[in-house]
């Protein structure tokens, strides 16, 4: 039992849950209750339990909860953490039908958790971080005017300064942006290197917003030549111009003199896919391009040769001249020589597409999207219902949670694919079913599985396929097993079994669609 | 609800094992470590979860204190919980490292008996423990007031000093009848941010005043304070230097009622450290920085281009120092990533500076800073492949010191009275000091 004091007290509480006449009558029902509420004699490890219990009492009219929070109000602001933390818990819980109450409570307990954020411990400060990052997902502006205390001191350890910056980005407005992005600017340097990379991240997310500013200083950083952050700063490029496509200029004069050799394979990555998708404004990319074909043997990572074989390939398309004799030298080191599966496909296909001709290839690469600005400036999210963490308030999960989005140092932005089932999209929903039809098992579930029993009769399957239109009809002459194979790889299908009678054929085709959709077409 | 707690040394050894609850093996102990020693750097290692098992830890003195827990409990609480056990340790046994555990285990086992049952905490106030606990703390060094009283100079006669030196404040409790002393000690961290003019970005103060009481019983304790002390920023400030704070915060145990009037806290202090007040005064310094920071940087211009001049020019105001010195004043200085060589001008002998190719920086260090005294250093870099972006990277100054005797808000305490008076000897000593949190300064 926990300590709670008084022995008066403990054993009021005790004969009141124990009787149920008390429990009946809920006039002395609650004046026992109040007594335990008398929370100034209880020492700070009996105040959290006996909130921690309350917070299974469910009042009976709305005049006994108000004069429950009330009671509860001097908590709310008390410099013990833990006291604060379970009072704010106990009054969401009580209050979740009455948001201007809650808000409220928020407001109130800025103060505490703000200092609780400064306080000498670590591990305090870093619980009440989590726990302010899950206040502002409701009520942004709370902590707007308070940016200063989330500025990193030196000597704070590295998982402190990462939630900081975080903070930091949601926090920014016209007012303080200059100051924010000073601060992380200098956070870019530090000796840590996911620190800094966490600092550039932010920077890239603040860009959304504040293009100009945040490009200037990005493009400084590529001056350092320093290789973890012009690593990182490629990828936030590569990210920022995803959503802001009108930062391309800066982008383009930032890579025009580019001569450095990176050795990390995600930001090579994004250093060609940049000149990839820009290629036709810089002048130097088709030979930044060749010093990299030319050491493709000793190229270790996958992805970085089908960045690779994508980017040359879209260079082709606008210059076609320089790049049409390593386009070869590429085609046919990759089919002949390399041992990845993903890297040798992604090759054939680019191979056979130009068999099919320009105007497919262009139709293929650059039909698809080149930017989404429906991702939107960082600004202007919706702010959250409290109800939605309010069950994770003072727990562990925000402290757990945090340590899973830490870690990885990119934004939530999706990585533009450049592999085939994106770019093919337009041409194999010719020869597919609409994506409404219910045999395919459920894609958000993961696992696909067999179900014995399909959902669908095959009179009603027969019914739904004749009323599909006809989205494009493939003339097909089909005189050897070659030309087939060869057409269907063009629409990203390929042949489970085949047999013919006569003239007629009949083909069993699957293929794998946008979001990993199984298809199985007859 | 706390399952177990376990306290191991930084290279994993079993120091310290407690299961309150019987929900877990001792395998967790060894798991714990594993999952600490994998997390790599920007990982935050506080909280983790193995299985249905979460684990809290925190770091001091060079040991991990982890408590698990199944239930999904209150992360405050449960940090909490770990910073007062280790403030109890600490005040029972001197000194928190890993030799002052291993020697009063049972003492640990004793505590953790009576503060933790079945898992619920149940109090960590030192007045109730010393009902209980009846084994003595074994310290490493023992102390013993009479060493103080030789404090002087020689030739000098044998008054009680005045002064007693810093350690006084980390002196275990004893419990035995022995001297009765009080330490009152007031601390404050600056944090201060000085931007690339001068300009002053942000500066904060983080005090306290802390009450270590070595006297078995003690009875009512009244603390003084400035008379025209104010709280909160509608105040006005009235003429000469008023003594404000923003926001400050009391234990429990304080009682105010002649605050308001007369600006005295009284308290019944129990035995150890605790902490009797709290403040903080953000940006609306009273008083200017004790240190200015003038750094330069040049290309050297001559024949070679690869070299960089730093000059560092240090100034501590005069006014308040004037008797005084700053101690263990250290500067860090971000470098380029390619210096190869440091060369330096220091102007006294028992300054140091080298280069930590490690953390790319050059570490100045001052054990003796005198008030009023300006000292300047000249460090002559050798980098590799310098260009113009290199100097950005001379990055934000950081500095680290200490300033005994002062106060930055001003903050004193006028008196410390006892009432009633004890019948025995009492000494009482009062200390300022205030430590550098985070005092940088951009190029």
């Amino acid at each position: 039992m926990p300590y709670l004091g008084d022995e008066h007290t403990v054993r009021e509480l005790r004969r009141a849950l124990s009787n149920p006449n008390v429990q009946a009558d809920h006039l002395r029902y609650r004046n026992t209750i109040h007594r335990v509420i008398r929370l100034k004699l209880c020492d700070v490890w009996g105040q959290s339990e006996v909130l921690a219990v309350l917070q299974r009492y469910r009042p009976r009219s709305e005049d006994e909860l108000f004069d429950i929070l009330s009671l509860l109000d001097p908590a709310l602001l008390s410099h013990h953490a833990p006291v604060m933390a379970a009072t704010l818990r106990l009054f969401l819980s009580l209050c979740s039908t009455l948001p201007a109450v809650c808000m409220s409570a928020l407001e109130r307990v800025r103060g505490p958790l703000l200092a609780a954020a400064g306080s000498t411990s670590r591990e305090l400060r870093y619980a009440a971080l989590c726990h302010i990052q899950l206040l502002l997902r409701s009520e942004p502006g709370l902590m707007g005017e308070h940016y200063k205390r989330f500025f990193c001191g030196y000597a704070e350890p590295p998982y402190i300064k990462q939630n900081k910056m975080q903070v930091l980005v949601e926090l920014v407005n016209d007012d303080n942006v200059a100051m924010v992005l000073d601060e992380l600017r200098g956070y870019c340097t530090d000796v840590n290197t996911e620190t800094s990379q966490t600092a550039i991240n932010a920077i890239g997310s603040i860009g959304r917003s504040y293009t100009d500013r945040c490009l200037a200083i990005l493009t400084g950083l590529l001056g350092l030549k320093q290789e973890h952050i012009t690593s990182a700063v490629l990828q936030t490029l590569r990210d920022l111009v995803w959503v802001c496509p009108q930062c391309g200029d800066a982008v383009c004069s930032a890579l025009e003199g580019w001569e450095d050799n990176l050795q990390d394979s995600q930001g090579r990555g994004a250093l060609l896919w940049l000149l990839g998708v820009y290629g036709d404004r810089v002048t130097g990319a088709p030979y930044l391009l060749e010093d990299c074909i030319d050491g493709v043997r000793s190229e270790v990572s996958a992805e970085v040769k089908t960045e690779l074989l994508t980017a040359t390939l879209r260079l082709f398309l606008s210059r076609p001249a320089e790049t049409q004799d390593m386009m070869g030298r590429l085609l046919v080191y990759c089919i002949e020589e390399e041992v990845d599966m993903c890297v040798r496909d992604q090759a054939l296909l680019y191979y056979r597409l130009l068999h099919c001709g320009i105007e497919e290839v262009r139709q293929v690469l650059q039909g698809g999207r080149r930017s989404d600005p429906s991702l939107g400036p960082l600004i202007g999210r919706p702010p959250e219902p409290i109800s939605q963490w309010a069950s994770s308030f003072n727990t562990l999960e925000p402290l757990t949670l945090g340590a899973s989005t830490v870690g990885n140092s990119d934004p939530a932005t999706p990585k533009p694919s450049t592999l085939t089932p994106n770019t093919l999209t337009s041409n194999a929903e010719a020869m597919t079913p609409t994506p409404g039809d219910p045999h395919l098992p459920d894609c958000s579930s993961g696992a696909l599985s067999l179900s014995v029993s399909p959902a669908l009769t095959p009179e009603e399957f027969e019914r739904l396929w004749l009323q599909l239109e006809k989205g494009a009809c493939l003339e097909v002459c089909v005189y050897s097993n070659l030309a087939k194979n060869r057409i269907l790889s063009t629409i990203n299908c390929q042949c489970f079994s085949m047999t013919h009678r006569g003239n007629s054929w009949l083909l069993v085709l699957f293929s794998l669609g946008v979001c990993d959709n199984f298809f199985v077409i007859f | 609800m706390i399952s177990q707690v376990f306290i191991l040394s930084s290279k994993g050894d079993h120091l310290i094992y407690k299961d309150f609850r019987g929900e877990a093996g001792k395998d967790a102990v060894n798991k714990f470590y594993e999952m600490v020693t994998a997390l790599t750097g920007g990982q935050p290692p506080v909280v983790m979860k193995h299985k249905e098992l979460h684990f809290v830890h925190i770091r001091q003195g060079g040991l991990y204190w982890v408590a698990t827990t199944k239930a999904d409990a209150s992360p405050f609480t449960i940090i909490e919980f770990l910073n007062r056990l280790t403030a109890l340790v600490k005040d029972y046994c001197g000194c928190l490292s890993e030799k002052s555990v291993q020697m009063n285990f049972a003492l640990i086992y004793e505590l953790l008996d009576e503060v933790v049952d079945f898992g619920y905490i149940q109090t960590t106030s030192t007045d109730i423990l010393k009902n209980f606990i009846q084994t003595e703390a074994v310290s490493s060094k023992p102390f013993s007031l009479f060493d103080l009283s030789n404090v002087g100079l020689f030739g000098a006669d044998t008054q009680q000093n005045k002064v007693a030196p810093s350690a006084a404040a980390t002196r275990p409790i004893v419990s035995s009848q022995g001297e009765q002393v009080k330490n009152v000690s007031t601390a404050g961290c600056y944090g201060l941010f000085l931007g690339a003019s001068g300009v002053l970005m942000k500066a904060d103060i983080e005090g306290e005043i802390r009450v270590k009481c070595y006297m078995p019983s003690c009875s009512e304790m009244r603390i003084g304070l400035n008379e025209e002390f104010s709280i909160g920023k509608s105040q006005l400030s009235g003429y000469g230097a008023a003594v404000r704070v923003d926001e400050c915060s009391f234990h429990q145990a304080v009682r105010l009622d002649e605050f308001d009037t007369y600006r005295i806290l009284k308290v019944c202090p129990s035995q150890g450290e605790q902490t009797v007040m709290q403040y903080q005064l953000c940006d609306d310094l009273p008083t200017a920085p004790p240190f200015r920071l003038f750094p330069s940087i040049e290309r050297d211009s001559g024949g070679r281009y690869r070299t960089l001049f730093i000059h560092v020019p240090l100034s501590l105001r005069q006014s308040l120092f004037s008797y005084s010195a700053a101690i263990n004043v250290s500067i860090t200085i971000p470098v380029p990533k390619g210096s190869l060589r440091l060369s330096q001008e220091l102007s006294s002998p028992d300054q140091s500076a080298e280069l930590q190719p490690k953390n790319k920086a050059v570490h100045w260090e001052i054990p003796r800073f005198p008030g009023g005294a300006q000292l300047s250093a000249l460090f002559k870099l050798e980098v590799s492949g310098l260009s113009a972006a290199s100097l950005q990277e001379v990055g934000p100054v950081s500095l680290s010191f200490e300033l005994p005797k002062y106060t930055s808000t001003g903050l004193q305490i006028r008196f410390l009275r006892l009432s009633p008076i004890q019948p025995g000897p009492s000494q009482r000593w009062v200390r300022y000091v205030t430590h550098s949190d985070s005092y940088t300064i951009r190029i």
